[in-house]
């Protein structure tokens, strides 16, 4: 009996990242603007005047493993990278 | 009475910070609340030893007068026989201001300081009550009270001295410090920049302490306190003011019309929650070329468990731009969302406002500063401080 052709497992297009404690499945190769972590971080983001989200993330990749993202910026997710995203305003 | 010697000179310092109840009295150097032995062989805890003081400049020299004097009854043996190795036979006599010799004593030697003179003797008198009562001892740490006029502190920062950075602290002696913001965090940035010998600090707040209050700040309160509903800038001053001078309490809000009151200060921490008065007062800082640090956190019960973010931000001449979006001008109740949440606890605030007081002290070149941080954010979960910096 003929064996099936063994062929290679493909290569998972997404990864798998954590914010704020939940995972969250995203695509492998695409940058993560702010705006989509926010989204990814909160069902329905809000909006509006006196909203303002601070983004901080670990584990990501080696160029710089850890750091901050502000509006209009992004970065490339990586399997197991931690996000926070949460206003900072309490003192 | 000055202590200036005592600052200036290395084998004083060093029996002041171990602790010895040290005081220089008409010229002469006196160590107070020694025990010793009586004849009765009871152990008594109120000698004084006295030595002469050579000084130049305010410095001590080597000592060249070996004898010592003492207040008290004669000093014995545990079993009450008086110690005859160190008697002499001088009369009573007083030195003025106070200060009685009873008794003189001699036990030559070539002393090399005042620390191992007065160790020297101080070593055979307490030695013998130690043996009655091994708990005994001349070392009782006595609060020390400032001297003279222009000191910050009530009593002396004896801390700085036993660890000998008193170079470092001064890089931060006479500044103008404003804290913006009496809350959990506000009033941990208030704990810590007391004990530091800054000239003033300017404290902003309207608000009532109250019971929610006061566990997320330093202290405990009793409840007659707090009945009293004090206002927050008259809580703080009250208990700091028992240590320092140069607490001003502003009982007020910041806004468009008080923003002169941060005029002539040279550093300010900002800590408080809502962004309409925080653009507005920022704005200013920066009118002022002032370098500031701004604290926030954000706390969310996810799965029964609390995440978060603990940030700090600060801004200098050098790093506004960069420092800018990480400010937070989001609203007091958030905008109202469903996500709002004012969840602070007193680690939280006494975390973030520790950061904020390193961040000051590394821009007045206390701390090292190699990274040039404008954000530090310490995440909760994962338990690291993220930071972005200059350099």
């Amino acid at each position: 009996m003929a064996q099936p052709e063994e062929r290679p497992a493909p290569e998972p297009k997404t990864v798998t990242i954590i914010v704020n404690g939940r995972r969250k499945s995203v695509p492998k190769n695409d940058d993560l603007t702010f705006a989509e972590v926010v989204a990814l971080a909160f069902e329905n983001p809000p909006t509006g005047d006196g909203v303002q989200f601070t983004i901080q993330y670990t584990r990501g990749h080696g160029n710089k493993p850890a750091g901050s993202l502000v509006e209009g910026q992004s970065v490339k997710p990586k399997e197991g990278m931690e996000f926070d995203v949460t206003p900072t305003n309490r003192s | 009475m000055s202590r200036r010697p005592i600052a200036r000179s290395a084998d004083l310092l060093r029996l002041q910070n171990e602790g010895y109840d040290l005081e220089i009295r008409s010229g002469y150097l006196l160590v107070s609340n020694v025990p010793y032995v009586t004849s009765q062989a009871a152990v008594r805890y109120d000698g004084s030893l006295i030595s002469t003081l050579e000084m130049s400049d305010d410095v001590t020299t080597a000592p060249s007068d070996h004898r010592a004097f003492w207040t008290g009854e004669h000093p014995c043996h545990s079993d009450g026989r008086k110690i005859t190795s160190i008697e002499n036979p001088s009369a009573a006599q007083s030195f003025g201001n106070g200060v009685q010799a009873d008794f003189t004593f001699s036990a030559k030697a070539q002393y090399r300081d005042y620390h191992h003179k007065i160790t020297t003797y101080l070593g055979r008198i307490t030695g013998e009550a130690t043996k009655i009562d091994p708990e005994a001892t001349a070392l009782t740490f006595p609060a020390i009270v400032a001297d003279g006029d222009g000191e910050v502190f009530k009593y002396v920062d004896t801390a700085t001295s036993r660890a000998g950075i008193g170079a470092v602290n001064e890089k931060v002696a006479g500044l103008k410090i404003g804290i913006i913001g009496l809350g959990g965090t506000g009033s941990y940035v208030l704990d810590l920049v007391v004990k530091t010998p800054v000239a003033e600090i300017h404290t902003f707040d309207g608000d009532v302490y109250s019971q929610h209050n006061a566990f997320r700040s330093p202290g405990a309160p009793g409840h007659e306190e707090l009945a009293t509903k004090p206002k927050k800038v008259h809580h703080f001053k009250a208990i700091y003011e028992k240590m320092r001078h140069g607490i001003i309490a502003h009982d007020v809000y910041l806004d468009e019309t008080n923003l002169h009151l941060l005029d002539g200060l040279d550093f300010v921490f900002v800590c408080v929650d809502r962004g309409p008065v925080k653009e507005k007062l920022v704005e200013r800082l920066v009118a002022n070329g002032l370098s500031f640090v701004e604290v926030g956190m954000g706390v969310m019960l996810v799965e029964g468990k609390l995440c978060g973010i603990v940030r700090t931000t600060t801004s200098t001449a050098e790093t506004r731009t960069q420092a800018a979006p990480h400010i937070s001008y989001a609203d007091g109740d958030g905008g109202a969302n469903e996500y709002a949440s004012n969840i602070q606890i007193a680690e939280l605030n006494a975390l973030n406002a520790a950061i904020a007081v390193v961040q000051w002290k590394k821009l007045f070149d206390f701390y090292q500063d190699t990274r040039e941080q404008y954000y530090t954010g310490f995440g909760i979960a994962a338990g690291g401080i993220v930071y972005e910096g200059s350099k």
